[in-house]
């Protein structure tokens, strides 16, 4: 095991063969990109607004954070409701799928599966299985939330993909901020959606005009912020590389939720 | 139409579970000493498997290498130049739609 000042691991290459390919294939890698990075100015990674440095616990400063995806979530909206029209879908079950769920993926995934024929329960599972980052962003948001059962349950459905970053705070996560930061993301799906069902025949292809890429971007500028130091770089390399190659052998839904298993897998310490 | 109304139902109970199912779990515990690394480890873990399962998987368990990748590409440029989140997503839209017309 190497020193360093920004170790968050300790590996143990006996505990298993994730690690092990870990240690042989995707640090060396990592030390190469970071031996990049150092080479960029400083300053330049993640400058101007850093939204996961401002950690304040309210609804306002939740409300900060969520804000700029609010747009893009209209677009992605539009995106999900022309394509339930496509597949024979009528006005109102996109909108109230959109109300109930409010997980676009998983929305998405479902629709694909009963379009190509498939079975309500196949559709569900499909639909799951995508939605199920969720859970392990449960388990962290998790301590931030208060209360009673029905309390944190009822809090706990504003967990959306950026839930993770934006509500942070400095003492973990905290409930006003994350129902804030997701706000704006749930106004713009829902009149997004709205929008998208009613424009189904004007819009017909929402990737020509490169919708599909908004959600890919925000993730990278999201992750370019996280990326402080040696240790969370390789988790990134290490959850790239372990997603990536389970795409084509795992259904949708599922590599993220390994890769993020086998990655807290690998750095859990005795 | 019944098929369709019935996955909604069942989709939106399933949701629902699977995002209280992490918050009701934890019951507002501290995080175990020896979870406290991976759960530091999880927003870059999870954030970063999304970015590479939205950006390159195609339908039905393909990888599939398309111009989202320029679009990505460029709004993490855009980024790293100090430009604000919402005008770097607008770019990579942009991009994106820009290489599929070429």
């Amino acid at each position: 095991m190497r020193p360093g000042a920004n170790r968050l691991f300790h590996w143990c290459p006996q505990r298993s063969a994730i690690t092990l390919v870990y240690l042989f294939t995707i640090r060396p890698f990592s030390d190469g990109v970071s031996s990049c990075l150092r080479r960029v100015p400083r300053g330049w990674l993640g400058t101007a607004q850093s939204i996961a440095v401002a950690s304040e616990d309210s609804l306002g400063a939740g409300l900060r954070a969520g804000l700029p995806i609010g747009l893009p979530m209209v677009l992605i909206g539009i995106s999900f409701g022309v394509t339930a029209r496509s597949y024979g879908w009528g006005v109102v079950a996109p909108i109230v799928m959109s109300l109930l769920v409010f997980g676009g993926a998983g929305q998405i995934a479902t629709l694909g599966v009963l379009g190509a024929g498939g079975s309500v329960p196949a559709a569900v599972l499909a639909g799951g299985l995508v939605n199920l980052r969720f859970l392990i962003a449960g388990l962290a948001i998790g301590t931030g939330l208060h209360g009673g059962v029905l309390r944190r349950s009822l809090l706990s459905q504003s967990i959306v993909d950026a839930s993770v970053v934006l509500a942070r705070t400095n003492a973990g996560y905290g409930g006003r901020r994350l129902v804030g930061s997701t706000v704006p993301q749930w106004l713009g799906w829902q009149v997004g959606t709205v929008v998208g069902v009613f424009l189904a025949g004007v819009l017909a292809n929402p990737d020509r005009y490169g919708i599909d890429a908004l959600f890919p971007a925000f993730f990278f500028v999201l992750l370019l912020r996280e990326v402080r130091g040696r240790a969370l770089l390789e988790v990134a390399v290490g959850a790239a590389v372990l997603a990536g190659a389970l795409i084509p052998v795992a259904p949708a839904g599922v590599p993220v939720v390994f890769a993020c298993a086998a990655i807290m897998l690998a750095g859990f310490r005795q | 139409m019944s098929a369709t109304w019935a996955t909604i139902g069942l989709l939106s109970v399933l949701t629902f579970v699977i995002r209280a199912a992490g918050p009701v779990a934890l019951r507002r515990r501290q995080v175990p000493r020896s979870l406290a690394a991976p759960v530091a480890a999880l927003p870059t873990a999870l954030i970063c498997g999304l970015l590479v399962t939205q950006t390159l998987a195609g339908a039905n368990q393909t990888l599939e290498v398309d111009e989202k990748l320029l679009g990505v590409a460029a709004a993490g440029i855009a980024t790293m130049l100090g430009v604000p989140m919402a005008f770097s997503l607008l770019l990579a839209a942009a991009v994106t739609a820009a290489a599929r017309l070429l």
